[in-house]
């Protein structure tokens, strides 16, 4: 404040002043806040990218020296990429569907049904992800030995529909009860059947939540190990155990690779869906009405 | 305006021509319709009759059982026992989508997820109305219901008195020959409830269709009723024009149900051919005889609404039902005084009276109140305080 006088505390212009000064400094912790936060994210994934294409690595150094993409092509000859992505995407596109099959006509009845002993019913949904998957894991696959679904992709996935059920009851109990009931019954008094009803008016306003089921089933899919290990077979082998034995034969490199493979079907996913869930698709914004 | 008129008048002739082929038969008839929750008669043996293009409003308080009655007749609810037709059709085992009746919601229930041209078309589109006609029907719909410019809107962004029109547009849009209205103006403000409620009733007369109003709000009844039929614990305790059921409630219940009358217990202690005496505390009061049959000495409570209690003038010889009064509170309100006047133990009358009476708090004034205008209904004291 050169020429003009010292504006005295309490001013508008001093108040101006101040208040610019606070909003600065407000932004720069939340940008610093927002830039550490990406870092802790991203980080380890930037460590796995690295991995993935540097030739040879002494400690001490950020970069490795030289760049390669040798070790994609080392995973491509211990086992066959192309299939192991197949068997994970069919595996995971299975568990989905019959995870839907399943959990939307549980959640519909935990939503819009009066369910005596609702909250055990929850707490039973619920326990295959509060218990220890080798717990689960040992019990099916001993069963799915007696039925043959062992080395099977439905067999595969039916195991890992343990997991994802639970998920996909809690996000859509959660979105039908955002439903409001004179909404639909709006629509079949305006004339729309059973059918004509769930097509034009509760699909779109569950959308949000079912793509998000799908996106959290896809994603425990492809990362889920010890199912997927008490069930698998040669048939079925699925890029996230290749990618555990590859550690466990002492091939890290081979393992990132296989690991930002395992990355892509989810961060596809991920964009898809983020073009999809619009606002004013979201059935919570439209609830209060 | 003139082109809003033209357009409300196509739809009265499609409504005009579909009453030409009724018959005199009525629009809706209830029989003996009945319909339990959990052992509990929510609507219990209601027999009705709404004629072409009558509004009739069930008026009650909640729980009593009108909003079930309308949810059995768009068949959201399955009735337990009892028939329903819709235009001289037995409609009582068709599933909602097709009964094709309009229904108007108390919260509205728009699809949030459509704009408001969408809204108001979704009954056609189920239809399979033509395109080029949907879109014409949808503007002549929205400007009915003056909401022209906000066809793409969400409903989100619009204020609920706006929400409710699209509500409205979006019932009558496929020219339904039956319209209700589940308490459609409950979630407005009361300036709000008051324009809507004569907008409701124009659209009405303008498109000829008949109309069964639910409501909880004697005046919105009162306002825009051809017949309403009060009700109370799933029954109807009285059916008729408005100012018939003001005048001459058939039970105790809808004396104090419609207006805020004075209530007074007493003694019924003559009967005579014309007339009957009550006695309250050393008070006695003449009055018309009861509807129901109350033997002598029972216990009964009077009626008095307080629009036709009048301060005689001094020159006034007194006569019967004529008693001396204090005024022991008093009120401005505006357009009127009201006075709490005490004639005897456990006997007061509020009175309205003009603002410029100029009586004090204290005086001791003549009372009258015409015989006629006595109501004499059984029950005990306890039962005046139940409403």
């Amino acid at each position: 404040m050169s020429a003009v006088p010292e504006a005295a505390p309490g001013t508008v212009r001093a108040r101006r002043v101040a208040a610019r000064a606070g909003r600065s400094a407000r932004r720069l912790l939340a940008y610093t806040v927002l830039l550490s936060f990406s870092l802790y994210i991203l980080g380890p994934f930037a460590a796995i990218m690295v991995t993935a294409v540097g030739q040879e690595w002494f400690g001490g150094r950020w970069f490795p020296g030289t760049w390669t993409f040798k070790w994609f092509t080392f995973a491509r000859s211990l086992a066959d990429l192309p299939a192991l992505l197949t068997n994970s995407l069919v595996i995971a596109g299975l568990s989905i569907v019959i995870s839907l099959a399943v959990g939307l006509p549980t959640a519909w009845a935990l939503a819009k049904r009066q369910i005596r002993a609702r909250g055990l019913l929850i707490a039973l949904i619920l326990l295959p992800r509060m218990v220890p998957p080798i717990t689960i894991g040992l019990g099916v696959s001993r069963e799915f030995y007696n039925f043959g679904l062992v080395d099977t992709h439905i067999g595969v996935a039916f195991a890992h529909s343990i997991l994802i059920i639970p998920l996909v009851v809690l996000i859509m109990s959660a979105t039908f009860e955002g439903l409001d009931d004179r909404v639909l019954e709006a629509a079949r008094v305006c004339g729309a059947n059973s059918f004509y009803t769930l097509w034009n008016v509760v699909r779109p306003l569950v959308m949000p939540g079912l793509l998000a089921s799908a996106l959290f089933g896809l994603i425990t899919s492809l990362n889920e190990f010890t199912l997927t290990l008490l069930t698998y077979g040669p048939r079925t082998i699925t890029l996230t155990v290749q990618t555990y034995i590859a550690i466990s034969q002492g091939f890290k490199e081979v393992a990132s690779a296989l690991s930002v493979i395992l990355i892509i079907p989810s961060l596809i996913l991920l964009i898809l869906i983020q073009k999809q869930i619009k606002p004013e698709n979201m059935v919570g914004g439209a609830k209060g009405l | 305006m003139t082109m809003l008129e033209t357009r409300s008048q196509a739809l009265v002739d499609s409504a005009g021509q579909q009453a030409a082929e009724e018959s005199q038969e009525s629009m809706v008839q209830l029989r003996s319709v009945t319909k339990y929750f959990a052992n509990v008669a929510a609507v219990d043996g209601i027999d009705l009759d709404v004629a072409e293009g009558e509004v009739l409003t069930l008026l009650g308080p909640s729980g009593c059982g009108k909003s079930t009655t309308l949810r059995c007749i768009t068949g959201s609810l399955e009735i337990d026992a009892g028939t329903i037709q819709i235009g001289g059709k037995d409609v009582t085992r068709v599933p909602t989508h097709g009964r094709h009746i309009g229904l108007v919601f108390q919260n509205f229930a728009l699809f949030p997820h459509m704009t408001v041209t969408e809204n108001v078309a979704f009954p056609l589109k189920v239809r399979r109305v033509a395109k080029h006609e949907i879109r014409s029907r949808v503007a002549q719909a929205l400007e009915l219901v003056q909401l022209g410019q906000l066809g793409k809107r969400l409903p989100r962004e619009l204020s609920g008195g706006q929400q409710q029109r699209v509500g409205l547009a979006r019932a009558i849009v496929y020219r339904p020959r039956v319209v209700l209205f589940d308490e459609p103006l409950s979630n407005l403000d009361a300036m709000l409830r008051r324009e809507m409620r004569y907008e409701i009733r124009r659209l009405c007369d303008e498109l000829g269709f008949t109309a069964i109003y639910v409501t909880h709000d004697q005046e919105e009844a009162l306002a825009l009723s051809d017949r309403i039929a009060v009700m109370k614990d799933g029954i109807i305790h009285q059916i008729g024009a408005p100012d018939e059921i003001y005048a001459s409630p058939r039970t105790l219940f809808v004396a104090q149900f419609l207006g805020n009358p004075n209530r007074n217990a007493g003694t019924l202690t003559e009967l005579r051919a014309d007339e009957a005496t009550v006695r309250i505390g050393t008070t006695t009061v003449e009055t018309p005889l009861p509807l129901d049959e109350i033997a002598l000495g029972s216990d009964v409570v009077l009626v008095v609404r307080p629009e036709v209690v009048r301060i005689a003038n001094s020159a006034e010889q007194t006569r019967v039902n004529m008693w001396e009064a204090r005024i022991s509170a008093m009120s401005f309100l505006g357009e009127r005084r009201e006075y709490v006047l005490t004639i005897d133990e456990g006997f007061e009358l509020r009175a309205y009276l003009p603002p410029d009476v100029g009586h004090a708090l204290g005086d001791v004034v003549r009372v009258e109140v015409p015989i006629a205008e006595c109501r004499v209904y059984p029950g005990a004291s306890a039962s005046v305080e139940d409403s």
